[in-house]
């Protein structure tokens, strides 16, 4: 079976190419006229009946003009003679069309009052008859734009689950009455008509309103056609995602300190309707001169400072992973933590100061040894700035030993090491006291450090 | 390291002080992604530093060794250097320290193999892992020719103690208990109830630190510090032990 007109013409001129081959194959181009519908082609005859229209409404005709001979052929000619028909589209003649291939143009119908019409049309050699009439139908309006036939609506765009309508009036501006047999919505997304009900006779001079209504499922495209009897009319709306509910960087502690593993949470206003992802980024502005960052600010899972936010419909609560919250350290620098959390097309920010504070000590420990005494401290100085250690020595009923205290202007050695160091302002000091004397009377060691913010508290070590 | 001086003279003893600033360092750990790496930081600022063993199966570290197994070899070392290793030795491995923290015994389940640190060296030695009765899950040097293992039997879990030549063997239930679990070198027993860690001394006395996590295991990781690893989702965290002192942070991923 051929699939079409055109293809039985294709088989044909091949066949003849086999009978013709000593001629020139100009001689067999064969040009071809088909109205086209936009699906199906067919072939015109001498007389095209163009479907009735309503008196002010536009039918629009699309020929195709083929080639289906072997060689290429000339669009030499198009003309056409005839009230209220007009060639509104047409390629620049002459036109060469290659073989197997076409030229369109396109004829529109436009009586501007009811009664027959009727045209001719010639391409090249081929002569057609155009025949039309103009019926008395009801005018269509959306809202308050008059509409022809074929002509778009659009619904605009809203966020799916919700809807929005849109009211037709249909209104009879002819002597006589009209009949309207039949009004459909066909296509996803659109419902109607509402508020009518067919068949209508709408008197001279009468209206009567419908409503159609956009109601998109998802955030995509729809399209509908609203068919009035023979009279077709485009609908289109698009349905979009609906926005992620704002969202709230929220600290489990707001006020904070050097050395802490915390969390935060990324609370919704409202339950989200869509998902979406997003990412919760940290960055840290020293406060300290010469420091640029502290590496120990980090969440503590996943990568160092990116942490990757999701949202499913019907959260509240953004999630890492699986989980409703991060942990994240602040580290042993004085500064401004900066979380920026983008989602969508927005950015939230939020801040943690971490202030500069005293020397802090998390552990002491002294061992006395044969000979000596050893004093370890483990802290941090988040100012970078320890200035003075200060050491006391008690004997074993807890009295200050006379000349126990020994103070020793350490600044140029934490400098030193806060400049080589990766571990921020964190530290490990071991004191070593090589003792010559008798070590029974040595009891316990108060140990003390100054930074630019104070003094810490004393670390008393027994031995 | 940077050193520097302080001096003092006192009527009765003189001291004389030469101290130093490091980076703080809490142990060695197995990495998430299997690397040996320093834990380095405090209580709530922990950092990892650049790893120094990859493929690695076990690891412990006592505060001034460790003690590691990789996917086919076994190593002891100090803070700057590899001590000793033995090669070709399959499977995970349990470690012991003594109470001064050097290496004592090195455990390997799979194949029953027991190594003692000779101080500079492995010596495997003929271990009757057949008398046990069950999957060792801990093991403990209280005393020098003697070895504690944690044993999971049938019937639960069970404390033995034998000499390393495999004779007098002393053998107590340990109810109620389940792994993970590990044996400390003065006979204390850590186990994890629910969330909480456990430390009982040799007397019975107990010692709960709550953890807030589901544990599923337990590594010595310093001196003072544990590295436990929560069971669900393979986070890490340094519990500090030291009575008074005790916390919980969590490690940073390895990167």
């Amino acid at each position: 079976m051929f699939k079409s007109w055109r293809d039985r013409y294709s088989v044909c001129a091949t066949w003849l190419l086999g009978i013709v081959a000593l001629f020139p194959v100009s001689a067999f181009a064969q040009l071809q006229l088909f109205e086209f519908d936009g699906t199906t082609e067919t072939p015109v005859t001498s007389l095209l009946q163009v479907p009735p229209v309503a008196s002010g409404d536009t039918v629009i005709i699309r020929f195709r003009l083929f080639n289906n001979g072997l060689g290429a052929a000339t669009f030499s000619n198009l003309g056409l003679s005839g009230q209220d028909f007009l060639i509104t589209s047409a390629p620049s003649i002459p036109y060469v069309i290659a073989p197997g291939s076409f030229a369109e143009f396109r004829v529109t119908f436009s009586p501007d009052a009811i009664g027959s019409y009727s045209a001719n049309m010639l391409v090249n050699t081929i002569a057609v008859a155009l025949r039309g009439t103009a019926e008395a139908e009801a005018s269509l309006s959306a809202g308050t734009t008059p509409l022809t036939g074929g002509s778009t609506v659009d619904f605009g765009k809203i966020p799916f689950g919700t809807t929005t309508s849109q009211t037709f009036t249909l209104s009879n501006p002819n002597s006589t009455a009209v009949t309207i047999s039949k009004i459909t919505v066909t296509g996803a997304g659109f419902k109607g008509p509402i508020g009518i009900t067919t068949p209508l006779v709408l008197p001279p001079d009468q209206a009567a309103t419908f409503q159609i209504v956009f109601a998109p499922p998802a955030g995509q495209t729809y399209s509908a056609v609203l068919a009035i009897d023979q009279r077709t009319f485009a609908l289109t709306g698009l349905g979009l995602d609906p926005p992620l509910p704002t969202a709230t960087i929220q600290f489990i502690s707001p006020s904070v300190a050097s050395a802490l593993q915390t969390t935060l949470t990324i609370e919704l206003a409202s339950a989200s309707q869509v998902a979406g992802t997003g990412t919760l980024t940290m960055a840290f502005q020293s406060a300290v001169a010469g420091v640029t960052d502290d590496p120990a600010i980090q969440f503590l899972t996943g990568p160092l400072r990116v942490a990757t936010v999701t949202i499913s419909p019907g959260d509240t609560v953004a999630k890492f992973g699986t989980a409703s919250d991060i942990v994240f350290q602040t580290g042993s620098t004085a500064g401004v933590i900066l979380f920026t959390l983008t989602l969508g097309d927005t950015t939230q920010q939020a801040s943690l100061a971490i202030p500069a504070a005293p020397v802090y000590l998390d552990t002491a420990s002294g061992t006395l040894e044969l000979g000596s005494v050893v004093v370890g401290l483990i802290g941090y100085d988040n100012t970078y700035s320890a200035s003075q250690l200060q050491f006391t020595f008690y004997d074993t009923n807890g009295t200050a030993l006379p000349g126990g205290l020994i103070t020793a202007d350490v600044t140029q050695d934490f400098e030193s090491y806060f400049q080589t160091t990766q571990a921020g302002g964190s530290f490990q000091l071991r004191a070593n006291f090589l003792i010559s004397g008798d070590s029974a009377v040595l009891g316990s060691v108060s140990v003390s450090i100054t930074n630019s913010v104070g003094v810490t508290t004393p670390q008393r070590i027994v031995f | 390291m940077k050193k520097f001086i302080v001096t003092l003279s006192l009527s009765t003893i003189t001291l004389w002080a030469q101290t130093g600033l490091a980076p703080p360092r809490l142990g060695f750990i197995a990495a998430t992604d299997h690397s040996l790496r320093p834990v380095l930081g405090l209580s709530g600022n922990l950092l990892l530093g650049s790893p120094t063993a990859e493929d690695v199966v076990s690891a412990a570290w006592s505060g001034y060794f460790g003690l590691v197994k990789s996917s086919s070899s076994l190593m002891a070392f100090d803070v700057n250097h590899m001590l000793a290793s033995v090669d070709d030795v399959a499977g995970p491995a349990l470690f012991a320290f003594n109470l001064s923290g050097v290496p004592a015994f090195a455990l390997l389940p799979q194949t029953g193999t027991l190594y003692t640190w000779t101080g500079k060296a492995f010596h495997s030695l003929a271990f009757p892992a057949d008398w046990l009765g069950g999957q060792t899950l801990a093991i403990a040097s209280p005393q020098p020719g003697q070895i504690s293992l944690i044993v999971q039997r049938n019937d639960g879990l069970w404390l033995e103690e034998m000499s390393t030549g495999g004779g007098g063997l002393v053998q107590s239930a340990l109810p109620g208990i389940q792994a993970p679990v590990l044996l400390q070198d003065d006979g204390a027993l850590l186990y994890m109830d629910r969330t909480a860690l456990v430390i009982r001394d040799r007397k019975g006395n107990e010692r709960r630190i709550e953890t807030g996590v589901w544990i599923g295991e337990m590594n010595w990781m310093g001196s003072g510090w544990l590295q436990l690893v929560e069971s669900n989702h393979g986070r890490q965290y340094a519990v500090r032990t030291t009575a008074g002192s005790e916390n919980i942070s969590q490690i940073p991923e390895a990167h």
